[in-house]
């Protein structure tokens, strides 16, 4: 499943919402529950595993990506 | 279309695939003579033909395609469909399955579901889907769509069942909005209520299992989380936003790695337990200044910790722990309507560690997703009981229930039931059952069996727990459940969501579950050694505090049936009611019985007369006035004692006093005890001199045998209406007519 499609589940909104410039500033939904959730969805879904550094940078779904990418998760 | 088997095809090139693939196959299929292999190659050329050919072949044996191959080859033309977004092979598949249902396997819908869009499959699949999980397929999107469908079809109680089931599975936040997604399309719930959620650290996520639970239990939550870290002023001060929310229940989360932050380091003995007394200090008189102001229950979270003492094997910080624990229950047990939750079973029961270090970092979470469904379910378990919701009377079947086999066949000898396994495990599930009769549980049986072959089981079997006697009614037949279940719910003249229904046989239970969804049908694991668990379980089962009543009341509606029968041999009614030497005792509330009055208003539904609920500090408060009188009646015969069974509160000044409530036990319903205690206040009101005697009837969805009380006592209505009428009774002019067959003592005033 695509990483947008993730998020969007993970914030509750349509999956056409979210682009790579989605970022915690532009979605209501994405407040610091929300970005818990988030994580959580990101680790469940793809196995992976987010530190607090990774943690705190990823607020937009590029960055999110790339991280994914460097965690060896294809799509 | 039988001749595609054997002509020539006409075929449109499959989408990305190469020419020489589209020859390969094409060769495959002309030369093929199995009409499996033939199919598999048809479905790789053009996937639609495929399908329709499928669909042909059922009418057609020259085809020969076997169901299973058909189903096999539908599933490869949906994964390949779906990994090259072919959306009309996608439609014409799910098609396909809602003519054919045969072709359709729970892999299969898991594919489409996940490939199309919901609107498009939900009324496509909806019927296999639930046909599937009938059969026992239990995939969360199978689940989802079946429960989809059920709700569609307006089966709500196999919906919630299935949207129950489906939420025990959830362990994200995703999968959780999708259930409370599900339960939105339920019929809203009947009952609310208000939880307020006090933290000394994260606890918003808890916030959707407990809507969700709550609502598996037919609830609809309202709940408050009050803002990060503010439990203590929120509780003191009677103008926050706690107050104004007006809880039903309040949870208080204080964390005591938060109150004493120096746990995380080495902080030793006696530094320890002076800490320790100071935190649940802390704590105790938070809730004690709210006690003042709100008779709300209170449920508190025992301590845990997710710190250890640095390089300290011995165990110290645990044992500090476990007595802090136990100083926590002592001191709530002293504080009305207080309870412990125990935080370390809670988070024995989750399948993986509360605590993560990287979110009680992030967010100061100090409880993660891992358990935050089973805190849910244990704050269930304390709502469900403070609410009055407690049921009372559990339904049983026998045979593969109550012991293992089945009796008709191998006799009383031969059933499974004994000090070891296998047969060790209905022991265990009796004994359970036992123990729920000393809490005030009835216990009876409506079972498909010969009766004499049961009650030889229960009566000479040396390994039964549960004898005749524990039961306080039985339908040993054949007649359909829930028509028994209907004539045991006469029988003890309790309400249908009085009742818990037990059985093995999930036939049974889905018959249950349609014909009276008021009664609470517990889905039973396969595995008998689960039956205890799955009952501990429910929220419906759990009372918060037991009175010496409750243990008696077996003995009590035994007596009951035996008076029963009494009345089936009498000549009359009255000559019945003569023979049993009634006595009622009335006279006004104390100390002792207090409690048992509270319990009485709160558990009461049929004979209350406004449905008026009070708690205990009212009740005292009430007790100790000038202007108000507490009543209580208890009431025996030559069968039993009945104990307390009826209480009244009464405003008493002035010329005109008012009967604010009056509740009757719907054991004594017919016996006179309800007329002793109004000729009893009545008497009282003359003495003062007052000129009338008032009390209003308040219509509740349940209390319609209480509805015509005023009036066959003689009271006047001061109004026509329909629902709620206010009477009035002229004591200058009449009297409450006590029946001769009933003798009345007053107890000294």
């Amino acid at each position: 499943m695509r990483p947008e499609v993730v998020i969007s589940r993970a914030l509750g909104v349509e999956p056409g919402a979210i682009t790579d410039d989605s970022s915690s500033a532009t979605l209501q939904n994405w407040d610091s529950m929300g970005h818990i959730t988030l994580i959580l969805e990101l680790e469940s879904h793809y196995g992976v595993h987010f530190s607090i550094e990774e943690s705190l940078v990823m607020k937009d779904c590029a960055t999110i990506k790339q991280l994914l990418v460097t965690k060896g998760v294809r799509w | 279309m039988a001749n595609l088997g054997t002509a020539s095809v006409g075929y449109k090139p499959v989408a990305g695939s190469g020419q020489s693939l589209d020859l390969v196959m094409l060769r495959a299929f002309r030369g093929a003579t199995d009409p499996a292999i033939k199919l598999r190659a048809l479905a790789a050329l053009d996937p639609e033909r495929a399908i329709e050919w499928m669909l042909a072949s059922r009418s057609d044996s020259v085809a020969g395609i076997r169901t299973s191959d058909g189903a096999a080859v539908l599933l490869e033309i949906v994964r390949r469909a779906s990994a090259a977004g072919d959306d009309s092979v996608l439609l014409r598949s799910a098609t396909a399955v809602s003519q054919q249902p045969t072709l359709a396997s729970a892999d299969l819908l898991v594919e489409l579901v996940r490939a199309m869009d919901r609107n498009i499959v939900a009324p496509a699949l909806g019927s296999v889907a639930r046909s599937l999980v009938a059969g026992g397929a239990a995939q969360p999107e199978l689940v989802a769509l079946a429960a989809e469908a059920a709700v569609a079809a307006g089966h709500a109680a196999e919906a919630e069942q299935l949207i129950t089931q489906l939420s025990r599975e959830a362990r994200t936040p995703t999968r959780i909005r999708q259930v409370q997604q599900l339960q939105q399309m339920l019929p809203e719930a009947q009952r609310s209520v208000r939880i307020a959620l006090l933290s000394s650290y994260t606890i918003d996520p808890l916030r959707a299992w407990l809507e969700v639970e709550c609502r598996n239990a037919g609830l609809n939550a309202q709940v408050y989380v009050a803002p990060f870290n503010s439990w203590e002023r929120e509780m003191r001060d009677p103008g926050s936003a706690l107050f104004a929310f007006t809880p039903d229940i309040v949870f208080v989360a204080a964390a005591v790695d938060d109150l004493i932050p120096d746990l995380r380091s080495s902080i030793g003995q006696p530094a320890l337990t002076a800490a320790g007394d100071a935190a649940l200090d802390r704590v105790l008189s938070s809730i004690t200044a709210f006690r003042q102001q709100n008779h709300a229950p209170v449920v508190v979270h025992s301590f845990f910790s997710a710190t250890d003492e640095a390089g300290d094997a011995s165990g110290s910080r645990a044992a500090w722990l476990a007595e802090l624990n136990a100083k926590l229950a002592a001191g709530a047990a002293q504080l009305e309507r207080c309870y412990p939750l125990d935080l370390g079973e809670v988070l024995a029961s989750a399948p993986a560690a509360a605590d993560d270090a990287r979110l009680r970092h992030l967010a100061r979470m100090r409880l993660t997703h891992a358990v935050l469904p089973e805190l849910a379910r244990a704050s269930v378990r304390r709502i469900v009981p403070a609410l009055g919701l407690t049921r009372k009377c559990v339904v049983l079947d026998l045979d593969n229930t109550l012991w293992g086999g089945i009796v008709g066949e191998v006799g009383t000898d031969g059933l499974r039931l004994g000090e070891s396994s296998p047969g060790s495990e209905y022991v265990e599930f009796q004994l359970y059952l036992k123990a729920l009769t000393r809490k005030g549980f009835l216990l009876a049986i409506a079972s498909k069996n010969n009766e004499a072959d049961a009650l030889d089981a229960l009566r000479n079997h040396k390994m039964m727990v549960l004898r005749p006697e524990d039961f306080v009614a039985s339908r040993i037949n054949w007649l359909p459940k829930p028509d028994n279940l209907r004539s045991i719910a006469e029988e003890l003249n309790l309400g249908l969501d009085a009742f818990v229904f037990v059985d093995d046989n999930p036939a049974e239970r889905a018959q249950m579950r349609r014909a009276l969804p008021q009664v609470l049908t517990v889905e039973l694991p396969s595995d008998a050694a689960l039956y205890r668990k799955a009952l501990e379980e429910l929220p419906g089962l759990q009372r918060l505090d037991v009175t010496e009543e409750d243990g008696k009341r077996t003995q009590l509606y035994q007596a009951r049936r035996a008076r029963e029968d009494a009345r089936a041999g009498a000549e009359s009614l009255d000559q019945f009611l003569a023979s049993l030497s009634l006595v009622a005792r009335v006279g006004k509330a104390d100390r002792q019985s207090t409690r048992r009055i509270q319990q009485l208003f709160e558990r009461t539904n049929q004979f209350n007369l406004t449905t008026r609920r009070y708690d205990l500090p009212t009740i005292e408060e009430r007790a100790a006035a000038d202007d108000w009188r507490v009543y209580q009646v208890s009431a025996k015969d030559r069968f039993s004692d009945h104990g307390l069974v009826g209480a009244a509160v009464v405003r008493a000044n002035g010329p005109e006093w008012s009967i604010e409530n009056l509740v009757l036990s719907c054991r004594l319903i017919g016996y006179g005890a309800e007329t002793a205690l109004l000729a009893t206040i009545e008497r009282d009101a003359i003495a003062c001199g007052a000129h009338s005697l008032c009390g209003e009837f308040l219509t509740s969805p349940r209390n319609q045998p209480a509805r015509e009380f005023y009036r066959n006592h003689g009271f006047t209505p001061e109004s026509e209406a329909r629902e709620n009428t206010r009477w009035r009774l002229d004591l200058t002019r009449s009297r409450v007519a006590v029946p001769q067959w009933l003798e009345v003592v007053h107890d000294a005033s």
